[in-house]
């Protein structure tokens, strides 16, 4: 994808660029408001990720001067400001999506997929696959080796969203966010006791377990479950 | 800028006073004026009316007859009203005497009996065989009823004033008065001393309503600051320990040999540093809360369906740890809010039972309309439950009963809890469960 980076820290533009490039992105770096403007609306990018307080031009103006030019580019916006009222104005202009500041890598790079596929595949194809996992969205079916597992709907949904990502961990916090719509972290089990259902369930009769734990990352499932 | 102040007073007092008087003053002259004018006239028509009478008596009954008449009418004692001249000026009839003889109708002055000169007024008409025929009236009883009259404008004149600057100083200093108590108040919490209010008398007048929404905002920036206080304390306090351990992993790790121990350190420090961060965001998430911000995104929410979507989320939490989370009546109702604060409010009730009472406890949800129309959501555990002087140190920031310092949590959960009932308007209360804790969260009703 070709990445447009808003961002006047060059130590965390350095590290956005090191690891979205071990992706295979391509980006493009601009440290002020203005000029970030400028570059988005005149270049063809497939994704911006946006800090919010930037020199010269605020990230939620650029934003919203974008979007009333009719850019429907997918932004991320970045924030250490991490109140109700700055996730709730940055929605409000247009953000796609919203990443609090610090930051995993990995969930760095698991929203930008996420939004990198959202408008060029606006309907997710019916039949997902990891292994000899098989998903379908349409009649909700799960099956393992062709058997079929009868999963809780909450659980349906983790692996749907654990199989958008095949072979990559899925981060802790974007799961909660995703299924729970928690935008904060329970202090208690309520992923884990989840993903152990879950687990049970897919894992039952296979010796190869279809979920691993990422440490600091979060679960991934594997692609030759 | 007390002088300033003052002049404001008395200028308001000043510019009342000024306008009654006008107004009084105007009103006066123009009763004065039209007053005198319709005496005048009176006066006018009814001499008008004698000098026809008197020429229809000369016409018709002649001369001598008219000359009879004035006789009998300067009979009266007094100073006489009737004259008749010939054509050449010789007195035929009248002992009335005046300086000058106007044309038709004007102001004269009669020469009394005993001399004195008296304003009058004369009407005067020329007979067929150019003779004059005059009849005076005197205007002294009417010059006296206007110079009553004006007496009396100039008394209610003179009182408007008085009363007008003595009620405006009064007023002006009393509006001062009440001025500077709110001022002084106000200069006092400006030095610093947070704890005075503004002045309530009991008159319950404006000055009252002021100070009461004063008092009300200044409860507010108390509350903010408070709570500002608080985040900057809890910082210290709560992310200070932890830095300094992560520090010591870091600093062993740094020293050490081993790759191995080395990314396990690191793994470890990213850990406890996203634990940290969590923290860090709940405690920020109070101060909102608290500051009271996000009401402006409060909208209708169905509780019930709210209270069983995190049920659900728990249940296999619950089920692993071997406690039975169950509902108890859960009834229609709608409250006024965020369903993520609500939502996390209903989270963090669960969340402490899960955390505080041994396994096998057993969890019981439930949400009724009280008598009085207040919604009330309760969570009851049959767990080992708080002791009763423990319960307001619960509900603050970090304050974690004694019993529970070994366990992990940091003492923000019932915090949340209370700050988001806070900003909904609603109340936290504690009770033992006999045995366990009952914590209910009261929803003022709507309408």
């Amino acid at each position: 994808m070709y990445v447009l980076v808003v961002e006047d820290d060059a130590e965390i533009a350095a590290h956005i660029r090191a690891g979205l490039k071990n992706e295979g992105h391509d980006i493009v770096i601009v440290a002020d408001g203005c000029e970030g403007l400028k570059t988005a609306k005149t270049g063809n990018f497939d994704l911006i990720i946006l800090d919010r307080m930037l020199p010269s031009l605020d990230g939620i103006d650029i934003l919203a001067s974008l979007r009333r030019s009719g850019a429907d580019v997918p932004v991320l916006m970045l924030t250490a400001r991490g109140t109700i009222e700055d996730r709730v104005s940055g929605l409000h202009a247009g953000a796609d999506d919203y990443l609090l500041k610090p930051f995993a890598m990995m969930e760095l790079i698991a929203r930008v997929e996420a939004l990198g596929r959202r408008p060029r595949q606006p309907e997710q194809s019916r039949i997902c696959v990891a292994g000899s996992i098989r998903l379908d969205r349409m009649t909700r079916i799960v099956t393992r080796g062709g058997r079929d597992i009868l999963l809780h709907p909450r659980e349906f949904q983790i692996l749907d969203l654990l199989m958008s990502h095949v072979g990559r961990p899925v981060p802790r916090a974007m799961l909660l966010k995703t299924i729970w719509r928690f935008d904060f972290d329970p202090g208690t089990k309520v992923v884990e006791s989840h993903l152990s259902r879950l687990r049970a369930k897919l894992d039952a009769g296979f010796s190869v377990n279809a979920i691993e734990t990422v440490r600091g990352e979060g679960y991934r499932i594997r692609g030759d479950a | 800028m007390p002088e300033r102040r003052t002049r404001t007073a008395l200028r308001i007092a000043g510019f009342y006073v000024a306008s009654f008087a006008v107004v009084s003053l105007l009103v006066g002259m123009a009763t004065w004026q039209l007053t005198g004018n319709a005496f005048r006239h009176t006066l006018d028509e009814r001499l008008r009316d004698e000098l026809v009478a008197l020429k229809h008596a000369d016409d018709i009954e002649g001369r001598d007859a008219l000359i009879a008449d004035i006789v009998a009418f300067d009979a009266i004692p007094g100073n006489g009203r009737y004259l008749l001249n010939d054509s050449q000026g010789s007195r035929l009839a009248g002992r009335v005497s005046v300086t000058r003889l106007p044309e038709e109708i004007g102001d004269t002055m009669l020469r009394a009996v005993d001399g004195h000169m008296e304003p009058a007024r004369v009407v005067r008409m020329t007979l067929q065989d150019g003779s004059t025929l005059a009849v005076v009236g005197e205007t002294a009883a009417m010059d006296r009823t206007e110079r009553t009259l004006l007496l009396i404008a100039a008394v209610g004149f003179g009182s408007v004033i008085v009363i007008g600057v003595v009620g405006g100083v009064l007023s002006g200093r009393s509006l001062h008065r009440r001025l500077s108590l709110v001022d002084g108040t106000a200069q006092a919490i400006i030095k610093g001393d947070f704890t005075r209010r503004m002045p309530i008398s009991n008159a319950n007048d404006e000055f009252d309503q002021l100070s009461t929404t004063l008092n009300q905002m200044l409860d507010h920036i108390g509350r903010l600051m408070n709570s500002l206080r608080h985040v900057s304390a809890d910082i210290a306090h709560d992310l200070r320990s932890p830095l300094t351990r992560l520090r010591a992993k870091l600093e062993s790790a740094l020293h050490s040999q081993e790759p191995e121990t080395q990314s396990e350190a690191i793994a470890d420090a990213l850990d406890r540093m996203d634990e940290m961060l969590g923290l860090f965001a709940t405690m920020l998430r109070i101060a909102e809360v608290e500051a009271g911000g996000v009401k402006q995104w409060f909208k209708p929410i169905a509780l019930a369906p709210l209270v069983e979507e995190i049920l659900d989320n728990y249940l296999p939490a619950a089920q692993d740890g071997g406690y039975r989370l169950e509902t108890g009546l859960l009834e229609d109702v709608i409250v006024i809010g965020s369903e993520d604060l609500i939502g996390q409010l209903i989270a963090n009730l669960i969340e402490n039972c899960l955390s505080h009472t041994p396994q096998g406890s057993r969890i019981l949800v439930s949400l009724v309309r009280t008598l009085d129309g207040a919604i009330e959501l309760s969570v009851k555990d049959n767990g080992p439950g708080i002791e009763k002087s423990q319960h307001a140190k619960v509900l603050q920031r970090f304050g974690r009963g004694e019993a529970s310092r070994s366990r992990p949590g940091h003492g923000l959960g019932l915090a949340m809890v209370q700050s988001i009932a806070t900003a909904h308007g609603a109340d936290v209360f504690l009770d033992d469960a006999r045995p366990g804790l009952l914590v209910r969260v009261v929803f003022p009703g709507q309408g």
